[in-house]
């Protein structure tokens, strides 16, 4: 799914806090923009990404800037080792290593040890799973379009909007968009509505 | 007060809102009651309703014409009410078909009118336009609905009765029969 072709989910958010001229914004991509895996453990990773390409980083800027809107994407990596798989590698290498060293017994810590060294080796032979999470953002009506469909997608995105660019998202739900498209009507008298009782007999 | 809290405090006026889409789609064609808005917002073949109470919390509706069926009827006077509902909205040449969600108001699956755009940015702006053509029908709509649910609560909680009363005889379909009477 994606903005630019076929159907799409998607979900909006009002953006809170002084909208970044063109030269904050492009800072704040740059700043945070995607960066691949190196050695270690991390599992994960995000970052901003060009909308045309997610291999593009930091989003070119004369692509973001489209109209009154900021499109860019942002990019979520994991990578996993099979806990299966790692298990098996640590057993052998334990097997290994007890008959080359003659130990009857190894202790927690090296066990610990001989595992993260496992898990860094297979970690470099994983591929990454990427997700895409398209940002179109709509600067003068401080309303951010976005196919982050999962909370864990929306909570890194607003986590990560808020580094780059100092703004905070809030979801456009029921009585935030009433406030929005009503500004005569308090939310605060929305809130205190009752539901309607539609019930007609007992259920 | 946390997002959270504030969608599951709307939640019941979002529902409230599918609800009056449902009505005014069987009863005014669709139409937003908005002067010179010629377009039509109906809802298609997927409800889902739900409910806090009773054994049935939960209940779908999907494929031939659930918004014009017994079960509706019959799970809305029970006091269930729509939580999702996939809604088509025309407007001239011009098609929206999507899943709507009462509590959080997004859009779910949206298919939007073709776009004539071939390069990637023409796409993008065609699709960007579309996407605000669509949420500004909706958007009116929600105006309405907000109006009338600050402004004559008593009124708007008297039709949606009388509808569903209806709806359970037959006299609220179109036809002025129930199928389900035969």
């Amino acid at each position: 799914m994606s903005l630019l072709q076929g159907t799409v989910s998607l979900k909006r958010f009002l953006v809170l806090g002084p909208v970044p001229g063109e030269t904050d914004l492009q800072a704040g991509l740059e700043q945070d923009q995607f960066r691949p895996f190196q050695d270690g453990t991390e599992e994960e990773r995000l970052g901003w990404c060009d909308w045309r390409n997610p291999l593009i980083t930091p989003p070119e800027a004369e692509w973001v800037s489209q109209d009154r809107f900021a499109v860019f994407s942002l990019r979520l990596d994991t990578r996993r080792v099979p806990p299966a798989l790692l298990k098996a590698h640590v057993d052998l290498r334990l097997q290994s290593l007890q008959k080359e060293k003659d130990l009857a017994f190894i202790g927690k810590e090296a066990r610990i040890s001989l595992q993260d060294e496992v898990k860094v080796e297979l970690l470099r032979k994983v591929l990454p799973t990427p997700r895409i999470i398209e940002v179109a953002w709509d600067l003068k009506g401080g309303v951010l379009w976005t196919t982050a469909a999962s909370s864990k997608a929306q909570g890194a995105l607003a986590g990560l909007f808020i580094k780059s660019f100092g703004c905070e998202i809030h979801p456009l739900a029921p009585l935030v968009l009433s406030g929005r498209l009503c500004p005569d009507l308090a939310v605060e008298a929305l809130m205190a509505l009752d539901p309607l009782n539609l019930e007609l007999e007992e259920a | 007060m946390k997002p959270l809290e504030l969608m599951e405090q709307g939640r019941f006026l979002g529902e409230e809102f599918l609800l009056w889409l449902w009505v005014r789609s069987m009863t005014e064609g669709g139409a937003s009651g908005e002067e010179g808005d010629g377009s039509g917002c109906f809802v298609d073949d997927a409800i889902q309703l739900t409910s806090e109470r009773g054994e049935v919390k939960e209940i779908s509706l999907r494929k031939g014409n659930p918004s014009e069926s017994r079960e509706a009827f019959e799970a809305l006077s029970r006091g269930m009410r729509p939580s999702r509902m996939k809604l088509r909205i025309l407007s001239g040449d011009l098609e929206w078909v999507f899943t709507l969600n009462a509590a959080t108001l997004d859009m779910g699956t949206l298919k939007l009118p073709p776009s004539t755009g071939k390069a990637p940015h023409e796409r993008l702006h065609d699709r960007l336009f579309l996407l605000e053509e669509g949420a500004g029908h909706l958007e009116r709509r929600l105006k309405l609905f907000l109006r009338l649910r600050s402004e004559t609560p008593d009124d708007l909680e008297e039709a949606f009765r009388a509808w569903v009363l209806a709806g359970k005889t037959g006299e609220a379909l179109p036809t002025g029969e129930a199928p389900w009477q035969d």
